[in-house]
């Protein structure tokens, strides 16, 4: 699954992000999503790519399409 | 037949004073809302004016010696961060209220994870026929250590003990200890901290500017929690070879209603296997663990013979995680 594929999935399964407010240019902090959520959201990202995200690599001025690119960028560096 | 620490009652105590949400919302920009999302809490429990952390590992430890149907142990343990005086330790005078005359009795200091750890050491003692049986006692109020004007850490925080008994008996019996993990990294000292009132800044010639009060960094805690308590749990089911499927309950460290659910979702067991009193209890620190056992008892969840996996993450950085059967109720227990 690409990655923006990824992101989109787990805010609208695990997190419960209704699926028209997800578009590329959307911030976390426009999705409502707390900086706790963001945390919750870095675990799950670096279990389900095993590429490890740390506390403060996702911030809420980010968004979908940047957090895509950077997930991307770490895998490829990562070899996965 | 190998030699084990044996579970054979469980108690626990808490301060008689709960403070809602709604009572902090009014003295503090906070609101219930606000608090029940982020940690998933409704209220906690605090000491009255002049109570302190002995008071409450004596209530709990009574509990648990009459739910054990015993009036004598051979050591008593109390984990705690915030214990009565920073000399001596707190578990001497629990054991001479206790009427446990000459036991050997001492404090764990691993905060939130100081009951996982004095358990570790209650099995060491046991099975290493160091002591016949063991008084383990998580004590703590943190409501005398964090600052009034804090929203986040007064909100988080509640008081109280939960206690247990372990005597010795087999590996094979409903209660044995079977496993245990334990961890630190203590280059992280700073996320979980009070920085005043120790030999650091007595020795220091600074003194006015270190807080007397608890800092704790929420974010750079809520990930290293998750990441080490499903570490240390997987190393656990690893050693005695279950599945996570297998195991019936997991009990973590009462720290967040989030970081319980991460914690679960990290070790791919479902939400419904988890314990938590949060709500009504907060995180009450090295209380937490038994605090929640206990409750999930009396609420008739534990059934004899099921998995129980215990974990928890606290300052130091400490974690660590222990596995045991539940036992059968102790044929002479006495109410407390």
């Amino acid at each position: 699954m690409h990655t923006d594929e990824l992101i989109t999935t787990l805010l609208h399964d695990k997190f419960g992000v209704p699926r028209e407010e997800l578009a590329p240019e959307q911030t976390f902090e426009d999705l409502g999503l707390d900086s706790l959520i963001l945390v919750e959201l870095s675990l799950v990202l670096t279990k389900q790519l095993g590429v490890p995200l740390a506390d403060d690599e996702l911030y809420p001025e980010l968004t979908l399409a940047d957090t895509a690119q950077l997930l991307a960028d770490k895998q490829a560096r990562a070899g996965v | 037949m190998t030699r084990a620490a044996v579970l054979r009652g469980i108690g626990s105590y808490l301060p008689s004073r709960a403070v809602s949400n709604q009572e902090l919302s009014e003295q503090l920009d906070t609101s219930d809302a606000w608090i029940r999302t982020r940690t998933g809490i409704g209220q906690r429990f605090v000491v009255q004016p002049g109570e302190s952390t002995s008071d409450l590992a004596v209530h709990a430890g009574r509990a648990a010696l009459n739910a054990a149907g015993l009036d004598d142990v051979a050591a008593v343990i109390v984990a705690t961060a915030t214990p009565d005086y920073s000399c001596p330790a707190t578990a001497p005078a629990v054991a001479a209220r206790l009427g446990l005359d000459g036991v050997g009795a001492f404090d764990v200091g691993a905060v939130c994870s100081g009951f996982i750890y004095a358990l570790a050491v209650a099995h060491g003692l046991v099975t290493g026929g160091v002591a016949d049986s063991v008084l383990v006692i998580g004590a703590d109020c943190f409501s005398t250590i964090t600052d009034p004007t804090d929203r986040t850490t007064r909100a988080i925080f509640g008081d109280g003990a939960g206690a247990m008994v372990l005597t010795a008996g087999q590996r094979d019996e409903p209660g044995a200890m079977l496993g245990f993990e334990l961890g630190s990294d203590g280059s992280r000292e700073d996320l979980i901290i009070v920085p005043g009132g120790g030999a650091r800044q007595r020795s220091g010639t600074r003194v006015e500017d270190v807080a007397p009060y608890f800092a704790m960094q929420g974010k750079a805690v809520f990930m290293q929690a998750v990441v080490n308590m499903a570490k240390s749990c997987q190393a656990v089911l690893d050693q005695l070879g279950w599945r996570p499927d297998q195991v019936d309950h997991l009990v973590p460290h009462q720290a967040n209603s989030r970081i319980l659910a991460a914690t679960a979702d990290q070790l791919g067991l479902p939400l419904d296997r988890v314990v938590s009193n949060i709500a009504e209890v907060g995180n009450t620190v090295a209380a937490s663990v038994p605090l929640a056992l206990h409750d999930a008892q009396r609420a008739g969840r534990l059934r004899p013979g099921q998995r129980v996996l215990l974990t928890a993450f606290g300052g130091g950085l400490t974690w660590g995680a222990a596995a045991l059967t539940w036992p059968h109720p102790a044929a002479g227990q006495r109410n407390s």
